[in-house]
């Protein structure tokens, strides 16, 4: 039913198929000139740290992507839910048979990432080209495990913002700064100080996103490792679990259970 | 006069409405400015590359720019235009260019006021906890640096002001065309990167664009890169351009008008 | 059959208190004062399987309280309620496909899409069986006239045509008991006759239990064969729809009458009559004489009727009525 409800959006985006297409060719200009940065700065420097042009590339892209699939499925859900509440169209997703989270996220899967989702994965697997990695199944098994763990990860923000407008109002803000917050990673995270560094890996782990998948697969001695991939997937499939439950309490409270 | 001050006052006033997009925008500014200095710490670091300046240097460049990007990188009036277009409303205002103008640029004050009260000073104090501002290079510089700027206000105007007209031949592309412009304008006036790093042929084409004196040209006197004879040169420079763009504003008023009319409004 | 039983139904919502005042307003955002405001105060009711129920009341009387809890979708403070023996804010997924809620004035159907799209939807949510869904399909698109109008999308439909889809929708998974707000507002005459004939014909076919808030009268005249009031959270009536003119003492009926010779005085003991033009208006009580018993007393007299009309003790002043108390 879920992918149903999705294959549904999908059919009624791509009814005005032309737009698609005009949203990829857009999102491509604000790709080439961050590129564009990258590699003008490169030119002057050399590297940037230490990191070459594509191994950069790949950083910016493999974000790009991880955080691109999880919105599409997340993202316009949660920032509807204010809305849904204020209007009370939340009943409807309420009252049917199905999970109700699954039901609105399902009904609510934006098209429009799709256009992030193919340049970032198109960006990043160039990039790899260039990049000299010696490939092996566990490594491309283990890498692969931490991106679905990132994806959790950022989807759990975003699930976050959504949930927390059962308590205070507007999701849409949370989810704006965390739209923004999320560029801090667009450049290896030891370019910030040690505390920030802890900060983007514990506590706000954005950078379990992209740097340490990458560090991972290409920056060899570094400071991840094969665990910290499976660390990676458990703390995002745990994170969002809990998430999860916070969203479903909201609902509850909503209801007026327990009053 | 006096009702496009009012016009400028409203335009402040309707700003402070939306107290979310205050805190959002001095958060936005203040992330985006640390990772810039953050980054070129590093560069300036790892790299033993000349650059020309020092890095302290660099990050009063940063806090100024972004300060200045606040003021002139906005699509406001892009989107004003492109919407009074879709509405018809701008037949309005077909015998009268002047007024139009006028009035969008009244209110591209009012809103820039605004900023500079609520978003860029607090922007600048929250930054100068953890960052060093630093003092500009003598007084004729800080004087050339502010009379740089305001002009420079009127280059972006122009520009968004073109290209929201541009909608009638573009129409439903604000969208891109905004990120596009966004884009160029951030890239190759020297807000993101300093022009001079840029490569020669890069460098070539940014140097022949009045989009430089919004950034690169102001911030150099600043802190001291380019002062003297050449401050009085890039002055002179910004002149003809604010000019020219009068002059070609007032052109592509006149052919969008003619679309309009033929059109049937 | 009781298939709805209501016990001693309860809700009480806890709202923050918006104070007046510079330092109120301060101590408002750190601690939130709350006032308890009741929606529902005790209200007590059960409804029989094939029932058509008109639950009507003024608005914030407690209407979509009381039907959000039946619903499942909101929980009581305290009270019981069964719906086909099964609690439904208990056991949610249990209850969700028995019922149906349609609202007048929100679609359920996807807007860029052909209706048979969200028809698919319902299919896939329900799990109802590729047999049945193509039976339900059929008969409820012939009856209510929708037919042809599968591969339209809902943004290029009529209100009225939308509706019907949103029927369709919602009864494809033959729910036993049917909520519905408001279903014909906004609508044409045409729409509306279309509508309640729907409503009629399904409820006859099928069984299905009914419960109308509305507030058009007609809808609960020509349909309901029962009637709940409420108002301020307690019920104030419920039985049989004809009852509920001489319950509240509206008997009131006016008869109008043309008389041959026109100059003639016209006099009526006992009764109240107005002159308008050239007709004279009687205003009696049906307990005192039925309308039947009126003409036979006029023609007994020997007048000379040549035109008259009756109007009936109305639905509407007596619902005027119990709203203004």
């Amino acid at each position: 039913m879920f992918m149903h409800l999705v294959w549904l959006n999908v059919k009624a985006r791509l009814q005005y198929g032309r737009s698609f297409v005009y949203e990829i060719l857009t999102s491509m200009v604000g790709y080439i000139f961050e590129f564009l940065a990258v590699w003008i700065i490169i030119n002057q420097f050399n590297s940037i740290i230490g990191w070459s042009f594509f191994e950069i590339l790949f950083l910016h892209a493999l974000g790009y992507f991880v955080r691109a699939t999880a919105s599409a499925f997340l993202w316009r859900p949660m920032w509807l839910m204010s809305d849904y509440m204020q209007r009370g169209q939340l009943d409807k997703f309420l009252l049917s048979p199905v999970n109700s989270f699954m039901y609105i996220v399902g009904s609510n899967f934006m098209t429009y990432a799709l256009s992030h989702v193919i340049l970032g994965g198109m960006v990043a697997i160039i990039s790899i080209f260039f990049i000299p990695i010696d490939w092996t199944l566990l490594k491309a098994l283990l890498f692969i495990c931490s991106l679905i763990g990132a994806m959790f990860i950022y989807g759990g923000f975003i699930v976050f913002s959504g949930a927390i407008s059962f308590w205070t109002v507007r999701s849409s803000f949370l989810l704006r700064v965390l739209t923004e917050a999320w560029s801090v990673i667009n450049y290896p995270i030891t370019i910030y100080p040690r505390g920030i560094q802890i900060l983007l890996t514990f506590f706000i782990p954005f950078a379990l996103l992209n740097y340490y998948p990458t560090v991972y697969l290409f920056r060899q001695p570094g400071n991840s490792n094969s665990w910290t991939m499976i660390l990676i997937l458990a703390a995002g499939l745990s994170f969002f679990t809990l998430v999860y439950k916070l969203w479903w309490y909201g609902v509850r409270k909503y209801q007026g259970a327990g009053s | 006069m006096a009702r496009y001050c009012y016009m400028a006052y409203l335009s402040f006033k309707s700003s402070i409405a939306y107290k979310a997009e205050v805190w959002f925008g001095i958060f936005t500014s203040v992330l985006t400015l640390s990772i810039q200095i953050f980054l070129w710490k590093a560069l300036f670091q790892y790299g033993e590359s000349n650059v020309g300046v020092s890095f302290d240097q660099m990050i009063t460049y940063f806090i100024l720019s972004t300060a200045l990007s606040l003021c002139l990188i906005n699509s406001s009036v892009l989107d004003e235009i492109a919407k009074d277009i879709r509405e018809g409303t701008i037949a309005n205002y077909l015998a009268k260019p002047y007024k139009y103008k006028i009035s969008l640029l009244s209110k591209s004050l009012g809103r820039i006021f605004f900023s500079l009260l609520f978003v860029i000073m607090p922007m600048i104090i929250i930054s100068s906890i953890f960052f060093t501002i630093q003092a500009p290079h003598s007084l004729v510089s800080l004087l050339a640096t502010i009379l740089i700027s305001i002009c420079s206000f009127y280059i972006f105007f122009s520009i968004y002001y073109i290209a929201g007209l541009s909608t009638f031949w573009f129409m439903g592309m604000q969208g891109a065309i905004g990120l596009l412009i966004e884009n160029i304008l951030r890239l190759l006036s020297g807000a993101l990167i300093p022009i001079w790093i840029f490569p020669k042929w890069l460098y070539t084409i940014a140097s022949y664009l009045p989009v430089r004196y919004g950034f690169d040209v102001p911030i150099s006197i600043y802190i001291g890169r380019t002062a003297g004879s050449d401050i009085v040169k890039g002055i002179a420079v910004q002149f003809i351009w604010i000019l020219s763009l009068i002059i070609v504003d007032n052109i592509v008023w006149r052919i969008s008008i003619r679309k309009l009319v033929i059109q049937g409004g | 059959m009781e298939v709805i039983k209501v016990e001693n139904l309860k809700k009480v919502y806890r709202i923050p208190k918006r104070r007046e005042g510079f330092l109120n307003t301060f101590k408002d955002l750190i601690k939130h004062e709350y006032e308890d405001k009741t929606a529902l105060a005790d209200i007590s009711f059960s409804i029989n399987e094939g029932d058509i129920v008109g639950y009507i009341g003024p608005n914030g009387a407690g209407k979509s309280t009381t039907i959000k809890i039946m619903a499942g979708i909101l929980y009581p403070t305290s009270g019981q309620v069964t719906v086909n023996e099964v609690i439904p804010y208990k056991e949610k997924v249990r209850n969700a496909k028995e019922i149906s809620l349609i609202a007048g004035n929100r679609s359920n159907l996807y807007w860029d899409l052909p209706i048979i799209d969200t028809f698919e939807l319902m299919k896939r949510i329900y799990k109802i069986s590729d047999k049945k869904y193509k039976q339900n399909l059929d008969l409820l698109s012939e009856v209510i006239g929708i037919k042809d109008l599968h591969t339209v999308p809902a943004r290029q439909l009529s209100l009225g045509q939308r509706m019907r889809a949103d029927f369709v929708a919602s009864m494809l998974h033959d729910p036993k008991i049917v909520y519905l707000d408001e279903p014909t507002i906004g609508l044409d005459i045409v729409a509306k006759d279309h509508i309640r004939e729907f409503i009629k014909t399904v409820n006859s076919e099928k069984r299905t239990t009914v419960i109308i808030t509305s507030h058009d009268i007609a809808d609960i005249e020509r349909i309901c064969n029962r009637v709940i009031v409420i108002d301020y959270g307690k019920i104030i009536y419920s039985g049989n729809i004809d009852n509920l003119n001489s319950e509240y003492n509206n008997n009131k009926c006016i008869m109008k009458i043309k008389l041959e010779d026109k100059a003639e005085s016209f006099n009526l003991e006992g009764f109240d009559v107005k002159q308008v033009n050239d007709m004279y208006s009687i205003s009696f009580e049906r307990k005192k004489i039925t309308p039947s018993g009126m003409l036979n007393l006029l023609l007994e007299k020997g007048y000379k009727i040549i035109d008259f009309s009756l109007t009936e003790p109305s639905l509407e002043d007596t619902i005027k009525a119990i709203y203004e108390k």
